[in-house]
């Protein structure tokens, strides 16, 4: 206990230091900060855009971002929340303005064949296509959700993040957490089942 | 889909696999569950869809040519960010101020000091500047005199 204490204080400390030299400017500080957050910022950004090449635009810009209004941040919230709400914000204002541009609608080829399976998946080449298909299927589940409700799933599932972080996020209540968290899963559920329903009863017919 | 239990919603299924319901509901549920297939089913589900999406964003990682593409962007990304706030009134004299000094040494040379004896007789100073360019390492300034335009041009050494 002592000990975790300890690791955490040190965090902080390093926090505040990373975050007072980017303040001064300091090139290798904003390279560290680059190479610390990229993967994890990208993750979160695929989340929600759900798109490999808008996500690396997305971190991209949040990382500029960063550089210039780094003087603004006021350290009230860890330098993790506050690059989670860039990012998020910055998907967001992405969505938006591609949506303008019919972008959301377009299916690109790495939705449909760049699936990379799992290296403990049996060889079976039937399971492997059910497996397949179903992840398929979720992801297009997925994107059928409402962007508020999709949020708050992407933040859970991805982030691990409690109902009361998401609530301070989003600046939601903690009970808008619960009920969009459960619609997410219930939608996401019932139209799993659906496609299931479906391929049992094609099955049946050949 | 699948009916719903009568003894406990699936916003509270949802809900028990966060952990946030109380420590007497979590136990009160957990004995149910044991008994409800329904619960006990859609427990799997919902947990099984957070899983299979979080296992999916994992894939998606950024590839080392990527992070090197956006490394680079990001680089001219911060020097072209420095440039504009070098070009407000504040950073007017931040950077390649000696080539900027030097620019204003020569123009008013040229009008103050006329480079032939000639040109003694009239107006020397320059009337017009024609074209001038600034970059980071070197300033081209083209001036038109009543006579002739003159190309002057600076370079700044790497020290």
């Amino acid at each position: 206990m002592i000990v975790t204490r300890l690791e955490t204080n040190a965090d902080t400390i390093k926090e505040q230091d990373l975050v007072q030299r980017l303040k001064k400017r300091q090139k290798w500080a904003f390279n560290h900060l680059v190479s610390k957050y990229q993967q994890r910022l990208f993750k979160l950004a695929y989340g929600i855009t759900l798109d490999r090449e808008d996500s690396l635009e997305v971190v991209q810009d949040v990382f500029i971002s960063v550089y210039k209004n780094i003087q603004t941040f006021r350290q009230d919230s860890s330098l993790d929340t506050w690059l989670r709400k860039i990012t998020i914000h910055q998907c967001l204002n992405w969505k938006r303005k591609w949506k303008r541009r019919f972008k959301w609608n377009h299916k690109s080829l790495e939705q449909e064949y760049d699936f990379q399976l799992p290296e403990e998946n049996t060889n079976d080449p039937e399971i492997l296509f059910w497996e397949k298909q179903l992840e398929n299927n979720l992801m297009k589940a997925i994107r059928t959700l409402p962007d508020k409700t999709r949020l708050v799933f992407v933040l859970n599932a991805i982030e691990g993040l409690s109902y009361e972080e998401i609530a301070e996020v989003l600046s939601i209540k903690k009970g808008t957490v619960s009920s969009r968290l459960h619609l997410a899963r219930k939608s996401l559920m019932d139209s799993l089942e659906l496609n299931e329903e479906k391929r049992i009863s094609y099955g049946k017919r050949m | 889909m699948e009916k719903e239990c009568d003894l406990c919603t699936s916003e509270d299924i949802s809900r028990f696999i966060d952990g946030e319901l109380s420590s007497e509901q979590c136990r009160s549920f957990e004995h149910h569950f044991s008994l409800c297939p329904d619960c006990s089913h859609r427990i799997d589900r919902y947990i099984s869809l957070s899983f299979a999406f979080s296992c999916h964003a994992d894939q998606k990682t950024m590839e080392n040519h990527e992070a090197a593409v956006m490394g680079h962007k990001l680089e001219q990304a911060v020097l072209n960010s420095e440039k504009k706030s070098a070009g407000t009134i504040s950073g007017l004299f931040g950077k390649n101020i000696y080539l900027k000094l030097a620019s204003i040494l020569a123009v008013l040379m040229i009008g103050l000091f006329p480079f032939d004896e000639d040109l003694l007789q009239g107006p020397s100073g320059p009337s017009a500047i024609v074209n001038s360019l600034d970059t980071e390492y070197a300033s081209v300034m083209i001036i038109e005199t009543q006579i002739e335009k003159h190309t002057i041009i600076w370079f700044l050494e790497e020290t």
